[in-house]
């Protein structure tokens, strides 16, 4: 089994949705003024596009 | 803190990935050594950061960052001090003794090295421990969820301990130690924006530096006497208790770790795999203890933000990790967040759940039940203590909720047996003349004076059943110093036993001993393949960032 495919999509999923959350909802933590959502969202979603290149090279 | 429904989507999208996971290994599941040793197939990568993510369990994360809000950044000393040396150890000089037998596990590897004893009390305790390590970690997260969000004891340990069950007893180690890499992933992505925004928002380390006490943010300044520091401790107990006793006792002998290790596919990817994990290891302290130091300095900004306080008025540093979380993230990361703080309680039971199978099946169901059964039939043994090992741990959790006292007796008579050990396996695989005898009555008597060490000290009002010849600052101290005095007694009185014994012929020794195993050839081998090259590249970095944080 090639752990990356299912770690890439995982975190590319899991980017999108924080994606959304970011740049759709106003949801804001009390002691920060930053986007978390979309800074994490886009952090993830990059980690797993990463992966999935990765896998798909080594295929 | 309430949780949105996007949080409990990620919660759920996390579930479907681990269960699938399991699903995909256990098409490769078709003997009983696919299930519980991976038949040495696993990637290099792959072990080395399941070796890290298996001891990554959720109190671990809760419990660092806890003791960074408690004691500074002098809690780094339980990575750069106490597990870097030892990890890079059992790469370099152990992995090959290890690997090389051929032993399914650090038992069996006793078993081959010495006699069946010395496997017998190995596998026994070690089969306890960790079904009780697991069931006190189900039960410290039944309690924090239930404390945090509300959730019911039961639900909380049910749902976690069911999803373990599926993906470990379907896909076995392979399994759990493919599920250890994501958790593994997702315990730093979900807790490192943590640590950047709350440093960031205390002012940067010059900040948290300027309204902290300094002894809070500097890791070895301030250990020359027990009283000049939160700890209690003094160099001396650190280095030889903790740095030297008892992680090396831990990291070089403790099968949870090792058999993620032994799982490697090649002899060579073994010994790089507790190396490789050593790199991110030591950058851990950035990820999970930083955000308590920082949360101390934002409790003296008046931004908003406490501790909250126990019912004695002291603050409950436990509670730093979640407190953070519901000031820093947003419905959608507090997800994320509270997702890799169950990942990481998965993540450490599994890695007891996968060893306490694997020592119960080969050595003491296949050595002292049925010896000559057909491969099927282990396996179905090894799946059904998967269930009853899972069944046992949530048992552990119900009795420490009912009896808190229990637990911590039990880990106090474990850390008498593990104090010890490192002694024994250093003089076994490293001096040919030492004897089964000797190893087994150094054990026996190691972990004696362990307790008789602990019968006559006290710290913080533990100890002293046997009466009171020195006080501890703290139990920490008193800890140190009964590992050192369980693994002097080890050594001497298995070398003493070992010279009034007969030891093993050389021909049933080789490749379990010093000086009778083939050492890799690394000639030809580029640079970052060679686990020596790699552990010197390690001890650099790890030196520099403790003359960073001196």
């Amino acid at each position: 089994m090639d752990l990356q495919l299912p770690t890439g999509w995982f975190f590319l999923l899991l980017g999108a949705i924080l994606i959304g959350m970011g740049v759709f909802t106003s949801n804001m933590a009390p002691l920060t003024t930053v986007n978390v959502n979309l800074y994490a969202g886009l952090l993830m979603a990059l980690f797993g596009g990463w992966m999935l290149w990765l896998s798909k090279r080594a295929s | 803190m309430t949780l949105a429904p996007v949080d409990y989507a990620i919660l759920a999208l996390y579930f479907a990935f681990v269960l699938g996971i399991g699903w995909v290994a256990k098409k490769r599941v078709a003997t009983c050594d696919d299930f519980l040793t991976s038949c040495q197939s696993v990637p290099v990568w792959i072990t080395s950061l399941a070796f890290i993510a298996a001891n990554l369990g959720a109190q671990e994360v809760i419990g660092m960052c806890a003791s960074g809000a408690k004691y500074g950044i002098m809690t780094a000393h339980f990575y750069w001090v106490g597990a870097i040396p030892a990890m890079l150890f059992v790469g370099v000089f152990m992995m090959p003794f290890y690997y090389g037998s051929r032993a399914r596990s650090v038992p069996e590897y006793l078993k081959l090295r010495f006699d069946e004893k010395t496997r017998a009390f190995n596998a026994i305790t070690f089969a306890g421990m960790t079904v009780f390590s697991s069931g006190i970690s189900m039960y410290a997260l039944g309690l924090l969820f239930q404390l945090v969000l509300g959730w019911s004891f039961t639900a909380s340990v049910l749902l976690s301990a069911l999803i373990v069950l599926v993906y470990t007893t379907l896909g076995g180690l392979t399994s759990a130690i493919y599920n250890e890499v994501i958790q593994f992933f997702l315990i730093v992505l979900g807790f490192a924006p943590l640590a950047v925004l709350a440093v960031y928002r205390a002012g940067g380390w010059e900040g948290m530096s300027t309204r902290l006490p300094p002894v809070m943010t500097h890791s070895w300044q301030y250990l020359g006497t027990p009283s000049a520091n939160p700890m209690g401790v003094e160099i001396f107990g650190l280095v030889a208790g903790f740095a030297f006793v008892l992680s090396f006792g831990y990291w070089c002998t403790d099968f949870l770790v090792v058999q993620r290790a032994m799982a490697a596919e090649s002899m060579s990817a073994a010994r790089r795999t507790p190396v490789i994990a050593a790199f991110p290891k030591m950058f851990m302290p950035f990820v999970v203890i930083l955000p308590g130091i920082a949360a101390m300095a934002l409790a003296q900004m008046n931004v908003g933000y406490a501790l909250p306080l126990k019912e004695n008025g002291v603050p409950d540093y436990d509670q730093a990790l979640t407190t953070l979380m519901a000031q820093f993230y947003p419905s959608g990361m507090l997800g994320v967040g509270l997702t890799a703080l169950m990942a990481s309680f998965m993540s450490g039971m599994a890695g007891n759940v996968t060893a306490f199978n694997t020592v119960f099946t080969y050595d003491i169901y296949q050595s002292y039940f049925r010896r000559k059964a057909p491969d099927s039939h282990y396996l179905m043994v090894a799946r059904l203590t998967t269930v009853v090992g899972i069944l046992l741990s949530i048992a552990t959790a119900y009795l420490a909720q009912q009896y808190n006292n229990i637990m911590d007796l039990l880990q106090l008579v474990f850390g008498f047996v593990n104090a010890p050990l490192f002694a024994t396996f250093l003089l076994g695989m490293f001096w040919r003349r030492t004897t089964g005898h000797g190893a087994f009555l150094g054990l026996v008597s190691g972990t004696l004076a362990a307790a008789i060490t602990h019968g006559l000290t006290v710290a913080e009002g533990k100890g002293g059943w046997l009466g009171s010849f020195r006080d501890f600052p703290s139990t920490m101290a008193q800890n140190f110093w009964i590992a050192i005095f369980a693994w002097s007694t080890c050594f001497l009185v298995t070398v003493l036993v070992s010279l009034g014994t007969k030891p093993k012929p050389d021909v049933e020794l080789q490749n379990l001993v010093w000086g009778l195993t083939k050492m890799p050839n690394e000639q030809g081998v580029v640079w970052y393949e060679r686990p020596g090259t790699l552990a010197i590249v390690v001890v650099v970095i790890c030196i520099a960032l403790n003359f960073l944080f001196w």
